[in-house]
C-alpha cells in the first residue's frame, strides 16, 4: 500500500514538472509572437489538475495506517490485569509456605 | 459528562493519527500551491484551488485512511463525534496556508515570469 502510494506521488510530481515545462514553452511561444499571454492550452490545465488529484491520492495511500482512538481498540492488545490490577485487593498469603517452607 | 466522553478516547492513538493527517495535509497543500502557480492562477482562483484541494484531501482521508468513519480516528479529544472529526479534517491550519502561498508564488515566478 505504501510503496504504491509513493509511486503515485512520484508520478504526480513528474506530471506536474511536465506541465510546468509545457506551460513555460507555450508562454515563450506567445511571447515570441508578441501575443498576450493570458491563457494556457486546455489539455495542460487538465494535466495539472490530474496531477493534483493523483498526488493527494498517493499521499493518502503512502501515509502510515491510522489506528482507532477508542479504548476498546487498545484493550485488544492488553489484558484487563495490565490496566487495572486492583492492587488494593491483592492478597499475598498463599500456599507457597506449605510447599516450600519447613 | 464531558470527562466521561473524553476518557473513552485513547490519547496516544489520537495524537499519532492527528500528526499523520497533518503530514498528509502539509504535503498536499505544498503540491497544490505548486499546481496553482503552474496554472498561473491569481487571487480568487488560486484560493478556489486551495478550497478544492482542502475538500478533496479531507474526503480522501476520510474515505481511505479512516475507512469512512472519521469520528473513530480523528477529532479534538473532547469526545468522538462526526462534527469534531470533520472540523479537524477540514481546517487547513495556518502553517499549511503559508506553505500553499509559498509554493504558489515560487512556481508562478518560475513558470510565468521568468
Amino acid at each position: 500500500m505504501a510503496p504504491l502510494g509513493r509511486a503515485i506521488q512520484w508520478t504526480a510530481i513528474l506530471v506536474l514538472l511536465h506541465t510546468a515545462y509545457s506551460t513555460y514553452e507555450y508562454l515563450s511561444q506567445l511571447k515570441a509572437l508578441d501575443k498576450p499571454q493570458d491563457h494556457i492550452p486546455v489539455d495542460v490545465t487538465i494535466e495539472a489538475l490530474v496531477s493534483l488529484v493523483l498526488f493527494i491520492f498517493g499521499t493518502v495511500l503512502a501515509a502510515p495506517a491510522l489506528t482507532e482512538i477508542t479504548w476498546a481498540k487498545e484493550m485488544e492488545k492488553r489484558t484487563i490485569d495490565e490496566m487495572d490490577s486492583r492492587l488494593g485487593f491483592a492478597g499475598f498469603k498463599h500456599r507457597g509456605a506449605k510447599f516450600y517452607g519447613s | 459528562m464531558e470527562e466521561e466522553k473524553a476518557s473513552l478516547i485513547y490519547g496516544p492513538h489520537l495524537q499519532s493519527n492527528l500528526s499523520s493527517v497533518f503530514n498528509i495535509k502539509f504535503l498536499v497543500f505544498i503540491f497544490s500551491g505548486a499546481t496553482a502557480g503552474v496554472l498561473g492562477l491569481t487571487n480568487l482562483y488560486g484560493f478556489l484551488l486551495f478550497a478544492f484541494s482542502t475538500v478533496l484531501c479531507a474526503a480522501l482521508v476520510a474515505l481511505v485512511s479512516c475507512r469512512g468513519a472519521p469520528s473513530k480516528f480523528v477529532g479534538d479529544g473532547k469526545g468522538m463525534s462526526d462534527k469534531s472529526a470533520w472540523t479537524s479534517l477540514l481546517t487547513p491550519g495556518m502553517d499549511n496556508v503559508w506553505g500553499f502561498i509559498l509554493t504558489w508564488t515560487l512556481f508562478y515566478g518560475i513558470v510565468h515570469v521568468y
